[in-house]
């Protein structure tokens, strides 16, 4: 045990102590906690990743990604959705995801090394390293049933012409590439 | 614990400096451990702004993000970017979450990464330790420089935004600050306009030239804009035929006319600003006299010489 004993100018605890009586002598002194990361751990969620859910898309989102995924094929291309509803529980467990490797990427200290690779793997599990995702937003039109997220191996210029004509488009093709929302 | 001992330690907490030095979670908002400080320089046609932290906080900064807010209330809802443009050349799908090469630089040991939100069209960006790279890490009581991001033109998001700063210890691991700018200074801005009286009155127009001097503390050429042109009497369409106000216009024409009733002649005030690229912005103006008659002329032309020989 590590004793910081309290001076005139020193009332506060480095890191990894706290501050209390002694029970011997009555004069306030640092003692060492038990070793604890803090930051807190990610909160479950289940199920995780999240399946695609089109069922739950709203109709005309419905139509707009069937539209969209029959003139791709039409047009030689191939795509692929990996998003489309999406609860709003399980948009704030991918932002806490998002914000906790954020911080645990830079965190030097060994009792945070577990939870860091744990948020490490979460975050690798929703490819969010992989393909750099735009980070979730909580009143997302996700949440709502009106977007999904497709990729497709077409140039920008023809998968927006095809957009065009299932009334959907991208409001962010240079942040959020795959991102479609009704027109 | 005694309360004695208790009051003693919170009056301690109220007279000394040292407890702000050993609890970060106890700064109030005004009193940041860490500030993130800007300046901006025109270069050519582009705009680079320049980034410092300044850490006086007993943690480790790992990581600063560059227009991003939480709002300081810990609600994910109110998190987002909020830089308004970015590199052009920068498209996620070609570059990730890179920077495209020569839009950033970074400090040794570091990099720059960007960030975008789902269905908001501002950015954010990001300088971090290289991962695992701790040593590179800004320690207590040090500050770091190095990092700057070039744009085709000025975004004041850069300057007015805020910063997201992680440290690698302490906790909580995170702070979010308002950007500072470095640069508070307008630039200095002087304007000689040539000929300064125009005579004979014969309604003809005649070319102006502008002498700009200007000089600012950080931004090596500062932005030069026409502001205005006025007189002390109205003026008609055709008085001022070719001035581009509101940008670089250094050569104009006035039309030589002025009302016969008018005895002190028609004075037209030319205003020009300097603004740098950290978004200080100075004015100076100029005047171009065309007498009532010519022996004001001559005092105008006496006046003139007057200012070239105390010149020299």
């Amino acid at each position: 045990m590590i004793v910081l004993r309290t001076r005139q100018l020193q009332v506060g605890c480095a890191d990894g102590y706290t501050l209390r009586t002694s029970r011997f002598t009555g004069a306030l002194e640092c003692f060492a906690m038990a070793v604890q990361c803090p930051v807190a751990p990610l909160t479950p969620y289940s199920p995780d990743p999240y399946p695609l859910d089109v069922d739950n898309l709203t109709s005309r989102m419905q139509t707009a990604l069937q539209c969209l995924q029959t003139a791709i094929r039409e047009d030689g291309g191939t795509s692929s959705a990996s998003s489309a509803y999406r609860p709003p529980a399980y948009t704030r467990h991918l932002q806490e995801v998002w914000d906790k490797w954020d911080e645990l990427a830079v965190e030097s200290r060994p009792e945070c090394q577990s939870l860091r690779n744990e948020v490490r793997n979460h975050f690798n599990r929703h490819e969010l390293i992989s393909d750099p995702g735009a980070r979730p937003h909580s009143s997302s039109a996700h949440t709502r049933g009106e977007a999904f997220d497709l990729s497709s191996n077409l140039y920008d210029g023809v998968l927006d012409v095809l957009a065009v004509g299932c009334n959907v488009y991208r409001p962010d093709p240079i942040g959020d590439p795959p991102h479609f929302i009704h027109r | 614990m005694d309360k004695k001992l208790l009051k003693v330690a919170i009056a301690l907490c109220g007279l000394t400096s040292s407890w702000l030095v050993v609890m970060p979670g106890a700064f109030a908002q005004s009193n940041f451990p860490v500030q993130v400080k800007v300046y901006g320089q025109h270069i050519g046609s582009r705009v680079i702004y320049n980034y410092q932290v300044v850490n006086n906080s007993p943690n480790h900064v790992a990581a600063v993000r560059i227009g991003y807010d939480t709002q300081n209330d810990k609600n994910p809802d109110n998190d987002g970017p909020e830089l308004r443009t970015f590199p052009p050349s920068w498209n996620r799908r070609e570059f990730g979450s890179a920077m495209p090469p020569g839009t950033v630089t970074v400090p040794p040991g570091w990099e720059a990464t960007a960030m975008s939100q789902e269905e908001t069209l501002k950015r954010a960006l990001t300088w971090s330790i290289t991962y695992d790279n701790f040593q590179a890490v800004i320690k207590p009581g040090d500050t770091l420089g190095g990092m700057s991001v070039t744009l085709e033109a000025a975004d004041d998001s850069y300057l007015n935004s805020h910063a997201l700063v992680i440290y690698s210890d302490g906790y909580p691991k995170s702070l979010t600050v308002p950007i500072e700018r470095l640069d508070t200074t307008a630039p200095a801005l002087s304007v000689i306009l040539t000929p300064a009286a125009l005579w004979p009155p014969n309604e003809k127009p005649v070319t102006i030239a502008a002498l700009i001097t200007v000089k600012d503390d950080y931004d090596p050429a500062p932005d030069i804009k026409l502001e205005s042109i006025t007189a002390n009497e109205p003026l008609e369409k055709g008085d001022i035929p070719d001035a581009r106000i509101g940008t670089d216009d250094r050569q104009f024409k006035l039309k030589a006319e002025r009302e016969g009733k008018n005895r002190t002649g028609r004075v037209y005030t030319v205003t020009y600003s300097a603004t740098d690229a950290s978004g200080n912005k100075a004015t100076a103006s100029a005047t171009v006299t065309v007498p009532h008659d010519e022996r004001e002329k001559d005092r105008d032309d006496n006046q003139e010489r007057g200012i070239t020989e105390r010149k020299r």
